[in-house]
């Protein structure tokens, strides 16, 4: 069992709190950040993936320091920022051996991984097309492939069903699905009928803090609210925090 | 490493302007070669060796009296070290020595050697700051992808620093090539008149490798320069322009201080300006003329080093410490990411 800890995490912009002492563990499964524009979670996730520093608090993984992990921390870490950019001039091929390098896999591994993993995200066809040629579903997945590829127990993903068909979101869930047995998933999205249907955990963030967390039947349980009309259960809680009041 | 490299083998601008500043300066000494003035008298192919020999044999016989007269543990070794280079001095062969000459003013042209350092530049910024965008987070949270990255990438440099300068004084040399013929490949460099009081009894073959040597120390210090700037400042036309300024700026204090400075009586300040530029900046190396037409040392704990040497010493040590830098600032965490 995998785990992730922020203890006492703040992070500020000049005058600006983007994140206010935030504590929170999460544990192998999937775990859903939801939250508005502004509300920290790209702060956290850049914090997590050690891309910036916390201005006080630290993260753990498996009780020790990511800081004092270093480049053990990054080796088991896999990280598909928003809008993932790879490199246009080389195919989808070439961007998995240089990432796959760049994660400090062996030639051998990179080229066994290569075809499934393009086969997992249905980008079989393309493996010799250029990145700069492809759709914006498409690189979406290709920028899930790179992210999975070291087979990371720590995984965190920043809108990674934005672009992505309904067949094509189908299969991501089954990815993470797999990768969940035994990593730590960490997910950002804004849409909540894929939280619902995949987190194990969801934290729920609001002007830097932590306002909400707990499993989708806990907070269900919690604030009593079941499927109306027109929206699920979930999305009248979203609403409750961050919206009108039902 | 072959990744870096491959990122800027694929960006075909940069290959077509590799191509065009090539092209342009073959084109360019092809055509005005033989318009150039040569920058001093003529003089008889069959007087040159004995003219040679004789200023030899003078710089000898001044060199020992100074060496009688002083006891001086600096001068002593710096008379050794000019009768050494007098007594064992080559031959000068006869024959046509134009392509020699015709080389010698090519290297002068230093504004014109300014087009493949800026090539440099913009190669060291493309490949930094191409990766400050969108590949950034995923670089960096990588593996390798910090100060195993950096590495890559400088390698990378260093290689194409090297293709840059070879390719560049090759271009040079075949345009010399194209209107005259070398009759002895090593014929000694002092067949041209104006490096008749050169510190070194080397051959024509061997000053070519030792200018390519040099403009390939001085590409990687660009490179490097160029590199501490985009990791300083993230942005391509920041660091490029920055870079470009500073070898430029240096290029002309060259050549303003490069007249008059013969003697210290003349023009004091020309005088010490310039050789403190020739000692320190690496910018001299693009046209090492002023290390091969006077043989200037330099007192390093009382030992005789030439001034060519001496600034490669500075121009690694700078390249050095720029890399350091350049490595520590692209291993560094931003305090922001958009």
């Amino acid at each position: 069992m995998n785990e992730l800890e922020l203890k006492n995490v703040t992070k500020k912009y000049g005058q600006k709190t983007a994140l206010d002492d935030v504590s929170i563990t999460f544990k192998t499964g999937i775990n859903a950040l939801l939250g508005p524009n502004g509300s920290g979670k790209s702060t956290m996730m850049n914090i997590i993936a050690d891309l910036i520093s916390a201005n006080s608090g630290s993260v753990f993984w498996n009780g020790t320091e990511i800081s004092k992990l270093g480049a053990a921390f990054r080796e088991i870490l896999g990280f598909m920022p928003q809008n993932a950019a790879l490199y246009k001039r080389f195919s989808a091929a070439d961007n998995l051996r240089y990432f796959g390098k760049l994660k400090g896999m062996s030639e051998k591994e990179i080229e066994e991984i290569i075809p499934k993993l393009l086969e997992k995200v249905n980008l079989s066809d393309c493996e010799k097309k250029k990145f700069g040629g492809f759709s914006g579903g498409m690189k979406q997945r290709l920028g899930i492939a790179v992210t999975i590829m070291n087979l990371p127990k720590l995984v965190i993903f920043d809108e990674p069903t934005a672009g992505l068909d309904p067949k094509e979101r189908v299969r991501f869930r089954e990815i993470l699905f797999d990768l969940s047995r035994d990593a730590v998933v960490i997910m950002s999205t804004h849409i909540v009928s894929d939280v619902e249907m995949l987190a194990d955990n969801i934290v729920m963030l609001k002007s830097g803090k932590v306002c909400e967390c707990g499993t989708p039947e806990e907070l269900q349980q919690k604030y009593n609210f079941s499927n109306s009309e027109n929206r699920t259960a979930l999305e009248n809680i979203y609403m409750q925090f961050f919206g009108e009041n039902v | 490493m072959r990744f870096e490299i491959k990122k800027l083998l694929t960006n075909k601008i940069i290959i077509a302007l590799f191509a065009l500043i090539i092209t342009a300066i073959f084109v360019y000494f092809a055509i005005t070669i033989g318009t150039f003035s040569k920058g001093y008298n003529p003089v008889l192919q069959t007087d040159l060796g004995e003219k040679y020999n004789e200023q030899c044999e003078a710089q000898i016989r001044t060199a020992e009296r100074i060496k009688s007269e002083t006891n001086d543990v600096y001068t002593r070794r710096l008379s050794d070290k000019i009768i050494a280079v007098c007594e064992n001095r080559h031959e000068i062969p006869n024959g046509d020595n134009s392509a020699i000459s015709w080389f010698r003013v090519v290297l002068d042209d230093s504004y014109i050697s300014l087009l493949p350092l800026f090539f440099c530049v913009l190669m060291s910024a493309e490949l930094f700051c191409s990766d400050r965008g969108g590949v950034y987070k995923l670089n960096f949270t990588s593996k390798n992808g910090r100060l195993v990255l950096y590495k890559n990438k400088a390698l990378a440099l260093v290689i194409f620093s090297a293709c840059t300068a070879v390719v560049f004084t090759l271009s040079e040399l075949a345009a010399v090539l194209l209107k005259y013929k070398i009759e002895n490949i090593n014929s000694p460099i002092q067949t041209e008149i104006m490096y008749f009081n050169c510190a070194y009894n080397i051959g024509f073959l061997e000053f070519i490798f030792a200018i390519i040597g040099i403009r390939i120390l001085l590409c990687i210090f660009v490179c490097f320069l160029t590199a501490f700037f985009a990791n300083l400042f993230g942005n391509l036309i920041a660091s490029a322009t920055l870079s470009a300024g500073v070898c430029a700026l240096l290029l002309v204090l060259y050549e303003r201080t490069l007249a008059n400075h013969g003697s210290p009586e003349i023009a004091p300040t020309k005088y010490f300006a310039h050789h403190a530029l020739l000692k320190f900046s690496p910018i001299c190396l693009l046209c090492p003329n002023g290390f091969f037409v006077s043989r200037n040392y330099v007192n390093v704990l009382g030992f005789p080093i030439t001034e060519l040497f001496f600034n490669i010493a500075a121009t690694v040590i700078m390249t050095i410490i720029l890399a350091i830098f350049s490595g520590f600032l692209f291993a560094q965490k931003r305090r922001a990411i958009v």
